[in-house]
């Protein structure tokens, strides 16, 4: 017997949360008795910065049944295969952290530990030269990675730099003709149930300047940083994380793209902070994520002006935020997606992912009526992790640094860091272990990529790796170079496959345009 | 930096062969000398008939083991899963297998589709929709076929040894790989001033080294004798004290599955081998006349130990790692000590340590252990908690009424709400065994997921019915598993 069903869906904030959330639901509850309405206001900008995504957005779209070429016109996207990081671990390094393994496991033991006992035998050959995509990236090359599992093109996945606005956009299209009702509005008071209700102090109904009421079962609150439910209704208070992630202001400025369209997102540290470029179909976006206690925002626009590949094409836009994490993302009938859940700095392109990842576990625990406790506590856990793990994730990249030329970087070299990191970090100094968990986004190929790339060099290895002579992991290593450099060799440019994949006249239908392969919920593509 | 040349491992039972073949195989070259100590304490383990879950399949492969040799030589059987009688009621029966149940559609789990449509529909048990379970169900048995589109492809099967035989086979590879075994019986253990043990003393000489990996069983000589680390205690969640084995003849038909039965005051654990069962009553001494187990015997050997569930706060500390009953004892369901023992030894050679005077890599084990540890024992509580079976018994109403952690709480909680089981860190028990244990116990979910109603009902409907036609003929024309066995391990030379 199931319980009485949720009825009615309110959905407060139209960004890329709100609308990403909105097409999940709707197409979840297409033909059922469930409504779902949204409001939002345009006099409320949206922040919009996730422009660069990971490969599960792939499974998002193909869920809701979206085709990618037309996803991609739409949102003037390009093809992704990594990050590249600069001037991070020393000014003048950079390393790509790749969508895709490096090399492979031999009986159980990772890649990584065969090519530290080379490196220790004397065979200084940096790891990249193992990764497909990292090879690939480096050349401007993209094709869609193989569905045949023997392939070396099934070592990688891939995803995209979109425009976040313009996906919002598109979603909305796709939510309205599913039946989502759009409410444009202002929210002016919120109403609780009263002390006296079963459901005492949930969330009744939201009224609008307009004096509209619009009542709910359940709220999802997408109004971003300000939590208009989830903080300013529910007091449900944040988790302070800017001891370990101090940035605190964000400049983004779009301008021209200069040259050919490269597949992956830089990331360049700058003084106090860092700044991305992401390369779309149209222009480049550009940003500046600094810390405020060390750089003022005249300082922040001047470096971030300074440093574009071509001229500007609006005026600077400036954001805040405080790093850290509201204390429950799902209190009584509201649940949190979004910024209102909270906020990690885009440097690991993460927005659009834990918005995604928020939409997942929401409808597998989807409520009913009854609102048992259990559900939302699982619910929160899952986030917490899932925030927590990428939180650490990102403070790696702050921590593991030698640099030592300004206070920021003092500062972050220095810090005290979570138990949980630090124990990882030293795990792998000693030994090149890699703790391994279920949960989570960014298992081990991504923290070897940081750690190698920002020069955590393990003492030892894995000593299963002695039951192969050196001679003969020397030849393994060559023939498997030898052959990436190839395949990389053979592939198209991503400029050209962008086009061909694209181009949506009916002279290209032909049988030499691949089709794009099955999405799946995995940063690497191939699961080993 | 102290360098990692010589590994001693105490104790030469079923443990430390496993141990002692684990670690030869994945340090062959690595200049590292290993030898292990046979003690007298070994003799009581190797009583023991053992189930490998099919997670230890992949061990055998790393180990290069051909599974018909293993059968042949230890006595083994297939083993399909558990058969648990009695637990829910006199009559009641269910199996509880290795495999999955049913088929995903549309990305959500069968057993959303079966409770929905489980009482309109009168379907019939959960383990019906398991050919796993349904061949089981009448002692059939054979392998698995790779073609994905197949029935046949679902099958997921461990082994049943001879704990003897086992460990002498183990012995067998070791040896001829380099390992030293050595008998004596142990006197004392010297430790250094940071607490690191550096040889231990024999009735045979002193051995030193700088690794020692305590295999010694409940005696626990080095882990808590020489470096006193003290165990976690269970006996607040489990009441057994005792463990009694004893063997009986084979029945008409060897089962392709263990089983276990609730009894009025213990319950029985019962593994099949060749030409016999091995079979372990558990039971508390307090709610337990001693006396009925002369009955039980009917004059066959049997062996009374005392059994105690826990862990160690720290299974390796200094120099110094436990495994098997040293390092925890868990009670022998679907998954048994062995499998821990297994899962732990994996995680143990990614962690060896080239500086033995680094403790990093222990601390990371240790947490991991214990974490392993922790939710077995949330597993194994699930029996008794919800054994709604022998109700007039003392015994079970005290094993109904121990305190629940708040993560099982949590477990049940959300599977009783949604159908859905939470999957944790350095988890050992799949969430298939998990949905199948609370489903076999009676625990159904009181709402399914809503993505099921998206799906065409009545072609879902005839799409389920169809799906139990297809497991219960393709058992029906299985073999029976003795003969099955007899014809798969005919051509083996012992």
């Amino acid at each position: 017997m199931q319980n009485a069903p949720i009825k009615k869906i309110v959905i407060l904030g139209g960004g890329t949360a709100g609308w990403m959330t909105a097409a999940a639901l709707a197409n979840r509850f297409a033909k059922t008795e469930c409504t779902i309405q949204l409001v939002e206001s345009e006099q409320i900008g949206t922040v919009g910065v996730g422009e660069a995504t990971i490969p599960h957005l792939r499974f998002f779209n193909e869920t809701l049944g979206i085709d990618e070429n037309e996803f991609m016109r739409r949102t003037n996207a390009t093809y992704k295969t990594g990050i590249e990081f600069i001037n991070w671990g020393r000014l003048g390094d950079a390393y790509i952290h790749p969508f895709g393994e490096y090399g492979h496991e031999i009986n159980g033991t990772s890649f990584h530990h065969f090519w530290l006992k080379l490196r220790q035998a004397g065979v200084i050959d940096p790891i990249d030269n193992y990764s497909l995509p990292i090879i690939a990236a480096k050349f401007n090359k993209f094709e869609y990675p193989d569905t045949n599992r023997r392939s070396i093109l099934s070592t990688y996945s891939y995803a995209f730099h979109i425009d976040a606005s313009l996906y919002a956009k598109y979603l909305r299209e796709y939510a309205e003709q599913k039946g989502v009702r759009r409410t444009e509005g202002k929210v002016v008071e919120v109403n609780q149930h009263k002390s006296t209700d079963e459901h005492h102090d949930f969330i009744k109904d939201v009224v609008l300047e307009s004096g509209e009421i619009i009542a709910g079962d359940l709220f999802i609150d997408c109004s971003g940083f300000y939590g208009l439910l989830i903080e300013q209704t529910l007091k449900t208070g944040y988790q302070d994380w800017s001891r370990w992630l101090p940035c605190d202001r964000a400049i983004a400025v779009p301008c021209e793209r200069t040259g050919e369209s490269f597949p992956y997102t830089k990331s360049t540290a700058h003084k106090a902070g860092w700044q991305w470029r992401i390369p779309l179909q149209h222009r480049t976006g550009n940003g500046h994520v600094y810390c405020s206690h060390y750089m003022s925002d005249d300082e922040a626009a001047n470096i971030l002006l300074n440093n574009l590949d071509g001229e500007p094409q609006a005026q600077p836009n400036f954001l805040r935020f405080k790093t850290g994490r509201r204390n429950l993302s799902w209190n009584k009938n509201c649940v949190a997606i979004g910024l209102s859940s909270g906020f990690l700095e885009p440097l690991e392109s993460t927005s659009i992912y834990l918005i995604q990842i928020a939409i997942t576990k929401l409808l597998e625990l989807f409520p009913d009526q009854s609102f048992d406790p259990v559900i939302a506590r699982e619910f929160n856990s899952a986030m917490e992790l899932e925030y927590e793990r990428v939180r650490d994730f990102l403070i790696l990249h702050y921590h593991a640094t030698e640099r030592d030329d300004s206070d920021f970087w003092n500062y972050c070299r220095t810090m005290d860091i979570p138990d949980s990191l630090r124990n990882k970090i030293e795990l792998f100094r000693h030994q090149g272990y890699v703790v391994p968990y279920e949960k989570g986004l960014f298992l081990e190929p991504s923290w070897v990529a940081v750690y190698l790339g920002q020069g955590i060099i393990p003492k030892a290895y894995d000593l299963r790796s002695n039951n192969y002579p050196v001679e003969e992991l020397k030849k393994y290593f060559e023939q498997m170079k030898e052959k990436m450099h190839s395949a990389t060799e053979a592939m198209l440019s991503h400029a050209v496959s962008l086009d061909r994949n694209l181009d949506s006249s009916s002279v290209r239908d032909d049988k030499t345009k691949k089709q794009a392969p099955p999405a799946t919920m995995n940063l690497y593509g191939r699961q080993s | 930096m102290m360098k990692l040349e010589k590994i001693v491992i105490l104790g030469g039972g079923v443990t430390g062969c496993v141990v002692a073949a684990s670690l030869i195989n994945a340090l062959a070259n690595s200049g590292i000398a290993i030898i292990v100590i046979e003690l007298a304490e070994d003799e009581a383990e190797k009583h023991e008939a053992i189930t490998l879950s099919p997670y230890t399949q992949v061990f055998h492969e790393a180990l290069g083991l051909d599974e018909a040799q293993v059968l042949a030589y230890t006595q083994g059987t297939f083993n399909l899963g558990t058969s648990f009688k009695g637990w829910s009621g006199t009559a009641s029966h269910f199996l509880q297998t290795y495999a999955g149940y049913g088929v995903d559609f549309h990305g959500v789990e069968f057993q959303h589709f079966y409770n929905k449509f489980k009482d309109t529909q009168q379907l019939t048990d959960y383990h019906h929709y398991s050919l796993s379970a349904a061949a089981a169900l009448s002692g059939k048995f054979c392998h698995p076929v790779s073609e994905n589109k197949s029935i046949l492809s679902t099958i997921n099967y461990g082994l049943n040894v001879n704990g003897k035989l086992y460990s002498k086979f183990l012995k067998k590879y070791a040896s001829a790989r380099g390992v030293t075994f050595k008998s004596g019986d142990f006197l004392s253990a010297s430790i250094n001033q940071a607490g690191f043990v550096q040889n231990i003393l024999l009735s045979c000489g002193t051995v030193s080294g700088d690794f020692f990996i305590d295999c010694s069983g409940s005696s626990a000589f080095l882990i808590e004798g020489a470096l006193g680390i003290e165990n976690v205690d269970w006996s607040g969640y489990f009441f057994n004290t005792h463990r009694a084995t004893f063997v009986r003849p084979d029945p008409e038909r060897i089962p392709s599955s263990t089983s276990v039965t609730a009894l009025k005051n213990s319950w029985v654990q019962s593994l099949p081998l060749q030409g016999y069962s091995v079979n372990s009553m558990l039971f508390c001494e307090k709610y337990f006349d001693k006396n009925e187990l002369d009955n039980i015997a009917q004059g066959t050997d049997m062996l009374l130990r005392p059994i105690a569930q826990g862990h160690r706060k720290k299974p390796w500390q200094s120099n110094v790692v436990a495994f098997g009953s040293a390092a925890g004892t868990v009670e022998p369901f679907i998954f048994s000590s062995t499998d821990v023992l297994y899962r732990n030894i994996q995680s143990f050679i990614k962690l060896l340590p080239t500086d033995i005077l680094c403790s990093i890599g222990a601390n990371e084990y240790n947490r991991t252990v214990v974490e392993t540890y922790t939710r077995v024992r949330d597993y194994n509580l699930c029996h008794y908690l919800l054994s709604a079976g022998v109700s007039d018994s003392s015994y079970w109403n005290a094993c109904r009424e121990v305190p629940v952690s708040p993560s099982l709480e949590q477990r049940i909680a959300l599977f009783k709400n949604r159908g859905k089981v939470i999957f944790h860190d350095s988890e050992m028990i799949p969430t298939a065994a998990w949905i199948s244990l609370l489903m076999g116990f009676g625990v159904m979910p009181q709402n399914y997921d809503p993505r099921v109603d998206i799906v065409d009902a009545e072609g879902l409907r005839k799409k389920i019915q169809q799906m139990r036609l297809i497991i219960a003929n393709a058992a029906e024309k299985m073999p029976y598993h003795g003969d099955y066995l007899r014809r798969y391990l005919r051509h083996v030379r012992k």
